[in-house]
């Protein structure tokens, strides 16, 4: 078995370099000190750059470091500059699924939640969604499809397209029945929805393996080649964001693209949205565009009174949603994407028809030449 | 279920409803079990064996079920013994308390049946010669050596009556813990569970009772003491349960609890929702009254026939007040509206196929640690004690 919790590892990168700097400063080294200085943090900056990834994968780890200290290749990410990047290059095989998940690229925990603030993570990734900029076109989602592999019937993320509002009988409405006519003081309300990352994941406690974890730097994940699919994370999910995968066979969930995001590039319905309403970036660099927007803008985050503290924030979030505990949202009309499966699909006249997966053996035989 | 997974579906399928059911069985044939060993009620000695085979039969099979429903049941054995995560997650501490029953279900049916087979194992054949390996190499049937089972007994029952509530407690805990689910975050969830598990055992116990003990033994017949008394054990079982059903109910009134869950009562269980019939006619009335007022009359206590038809009455009930906690409690969707529909499929992980499967397979665990150790043999000293109480 892979040894899950390595907490030792967690303040390594940062005493080296501190502690000579001391050093150096209090011998009182002048110019030749600073030399040394930048020699010794050269080194260290490698040192930091490079991952503790040595005996368990037998990986071992070359990052090109130019001689004018400029970091080439997919480590280079113009966006999060002054950052230290993920520790992560291409040829380390970062579409590798165990490698992403070697624990010894970055801490994680299966239930001590409140010990990642203290080690200090380099980044606490988290998403803005900008509800002022959303249009509900649906981008996302088929890019998180195309991007994750996701199968028919099963979405990681989603946008709930729904009115708001009321519609009463008035004279000379708008809009005029049989009945009588009808005044609308109607709006569309796009809520794009994925996985909150909370900080406090009722998902990651409740798994019997341990097989759902959350990572120093905020992300909560799924091993999926330990998760059994019991189904229990499913139910604790607040926000239905989990849900068993009809391929793998286990549960599965949005991972903020973790894939990309450990290659240094923004998730895959980032990059898609055509009016940015999706902004994600790191919580812990005041100057992300993503610390920025929550700062200057009030935002509202889905289920609070749940304490699971999700980090995906909201700006110009309808009230209604927030809670959990208020009914006001059932009265919502859903306009796109409704449950088939759901009552009210049945009242608006859809019927109900669960369409069957078909897996063939040859699906592109007939292009076959 | 995952054929046409929409937005929202109900997660555990029939499975998770057997799930619950089976166990309770077990809890509550153990009670029973228990009641001769620790208490020592008299009458219930003729059914303390009984009891232990039906609890050892569904303690084995109870391991099936949410093994049916899970994606990938080859791993999740070792998995859960390996990679246990103890002191949060329900389905976590299944596995430890699930081993601990069944290792303690071993010693009891060692100590319950040792003097049987020792007596069987003087016929000679193969199950002679099951029943020797089975006494352990301690041929002794002497006076002292049945008071030291005894004294076992006693022992073995009083540790797995906390065991057996512990397994089925957490069963409601599964259920009651998981806040995102409105209609499960229920204080009573757990009590309810327990208290249904010991009505269904008894009746379960009534039901193989009358069937085995008429038709499949020779030796020994139906005590009608042992029969009245165990419908007065039910009677207080049922008027527990009804307790409970009524705190449940008042627990949805608006003044009492959360507007989301309040409406899901509306929209789940009260008339008109999804399953009302199911709760207000099959659990609460055909299951608990119906057979309740029955059970009060001493004629139908010692009827047969009668006992053998509130005994299904009751189980039905319970099978019915574990299908309405499940998928009641997943028909109320966490974030989108109104309410999901549940269809079972036939087929599939956790089709009604696969639960009927797990019915037989439960019967046939039965039926096989009934030859190996006997209906009803220990052919001395239970007819003395049936002899007795007449």
């Amino acid at each position: 078995m892979r040894k899950r919790t390595t907490n030792e590892n967690l303040d390594t990168d940062e005493k080296p370099t501190s502690a000579r700097r001391t050093l150096l400063k209090t011998l009182g080294l002048g110019v030749s000190g600073t030399l040394i200085f930048s020699l010794f943090t050269k080194n260290a900056q490698a040192q930091d750059q490079a991952p503790q990834k040595t005996a368990s994968n037998g990986h071992t780890n070359d990052i090109n470091i130019d001689s004018s200290d400029q970091i080439t290749g997919p480590l280079q990410n113009h966006r999060w500059m002054g950052w230290e990047n993920p520790v992560f290059d291409a040829n380390d095989g970062w579409n590798d699924w165990k490698t992403i998940l070697n624990p010894n690229n970055l801490p994680i925990w299966h239930d001590s939640f409140s010990e990642i603030p203290k080690t200090h993570p380099k980044h606490k990734w988290g998403m803005v969604m900008d509800n002022r900029k959303c249009v509900g076109c649906q981008a996302c989602v088929v890019a998180c499809k195309s991007e994750n592999n996701v199968p028919l019937g099963v979405f990681r993320t989603i946008v709930d397209v729904m009115e708001v509002g009321s519609i009463k009988p008035a004279q000379n409405g708008m809009i005029v029945t049989e009945e009588g006519s009808y005044e609308p003081n109607v709006k569309k309300f796009m809520l794009p929805r994925i996985c909150n990352h909370c900080d406090e994941p009722p998902c990651v406690q409740v798994c019997p393996v341990k097989a759902t974890f959350k990572r120093q730097d905020g992300i909560v994940l799924i091993d999926y080649e330990v998760c059994i699919g019991c189904g229990t994370c499913v139910q604790a999910c607040p926000y239905d964001m989990r849900f068993l995968n009809p391929i793998q066979m286990t549960a599965d969930k949005c991972t903020f693209c973790v894939h990309r995001v450990d290659a240094g590039l923004e998730p895959a319905c980032v990059t898609s949205c055509v009016g940015r309403a999706r902004v994600f970036g790191d919580l812990n660099d005041p100057n992300s565009e993503v610390s920025q927007l929550i700062a200057q803008f009030p935002t509202g985050r889905l289920m609070i009174s749940q304490g699971t503290d999700p980090q995906v924030f909201y700006i110009n979030l309808n009230g209604n949603l927030e809670g959990t505990t208020s009914i006001d949202k059932v009265f919502m009309e859903f306009t796109y994407t409704i449950g088939f499966n759901t009552t009210d699909y049945k009242q608006l006249g859809g019927e109900v028809e669960l369409p069957t997966i078909e897996e063939k053996k040859n699906p592109f035989k007939q292009f076959a030449v | 279920m995952l054929e046409g997974q929409f937005l929202e579906t109900p997660i555990w399928g029939l499975p998770i409803v057997i799930y619950p059911f089976l166990s309770g069985l077990m809890a509550g044939a153990f009670v029973i079990d228990s009641l001769s060993h620790l208490f020592g009620f008299k009458k219930f000695d003729p059914v303390a064996k009984l009891a232990a085979t039906v609890s050892f039969a569904m303690v084995l099979l109870a391991a099936f079920a949410p093994l049916v429903d899970t994606l990938q049941p080859s791993r999740a054995v070792w998995e859960l013994y390996v990679r246990d995560h103890f002191p949060y997650s329900p389905l976590g501490v299944f596995i430890v308390i699930w081993t601990l029953y069944v290792i303690l279900m071993l010693f009891e049916m060692y100590f319950d049946y040792r003097v049987d087979n020792v007596e069987r194992s003087k016929q000679g054949g193969l199950r002679g010669a099951i029943s020797k390996f089975l006494t352990f190499g301690r041929p002794e049937v002497s006076q002292e050596s049945i008071k030291k089972d005894k004294k076992a007994l006693f022992i073995i029952s009083a540790i797995g009556v906390p065991l057996a509530f512990a397994f089925h407690g957490y069963i409601g805990f599964v259920f009651g813990a998981i806040k995102a689910r409105a209609l499960w975050t229920s204080s009573v969830m757990m009590l309810m569970f327990i208290t249904s598990a010991i009505v269904s055992g008894a009746a379960t116990v009534i039901f193989f009772y009358i069937i085995g003990y008429s038709f499949y033994s020779k030796k020994n017949k139906v005590n009608l003491e042992t029969l009245n008394a165990l419908g007065i054990f039910t009677i207080f079982a049922i008027l527990l349960d009804l307790f409970l059903d009524v705190v449940e109910k008042l627990y949805s009134v608006r003044a009492y609890t959360g507007a989301e869950e309040f409406h899901g009562w509306e929209l789940v269980y009260n008339w008109g929702g999804a399953l009302s019939v199911n709760y207000h006619i099959y659990q609460i009335l055909i299951g608990l009254i119906v057979p309740l007022v029955f059970l009060l009359f001493k004629k139908v206590r010692q009827s047969k026939f009668l006992m053998l038809i509130i005994a299904i009455l009751i189980n039905f009930g319970v099978w019915e007040m574990r299908y309405d906690t499940v998928i009641g409690g997943q028909l109320l969707p966490k974030i989108s509206q109104g309410t999901v529909i549940f269809h079972a499929p036939w087929l599939g992980f956790d089709g009604i196929l696969s639960g009927i499967g797990l019915f037989c397979l439960g019967l046939v665990l039965f039926f096989v640690l009934s030859w190996l150790f006997g209906w009803e043999d220990n052919p001395k000293s239970q007819s003395l004690d049936s002899n007795e109480n007449k």
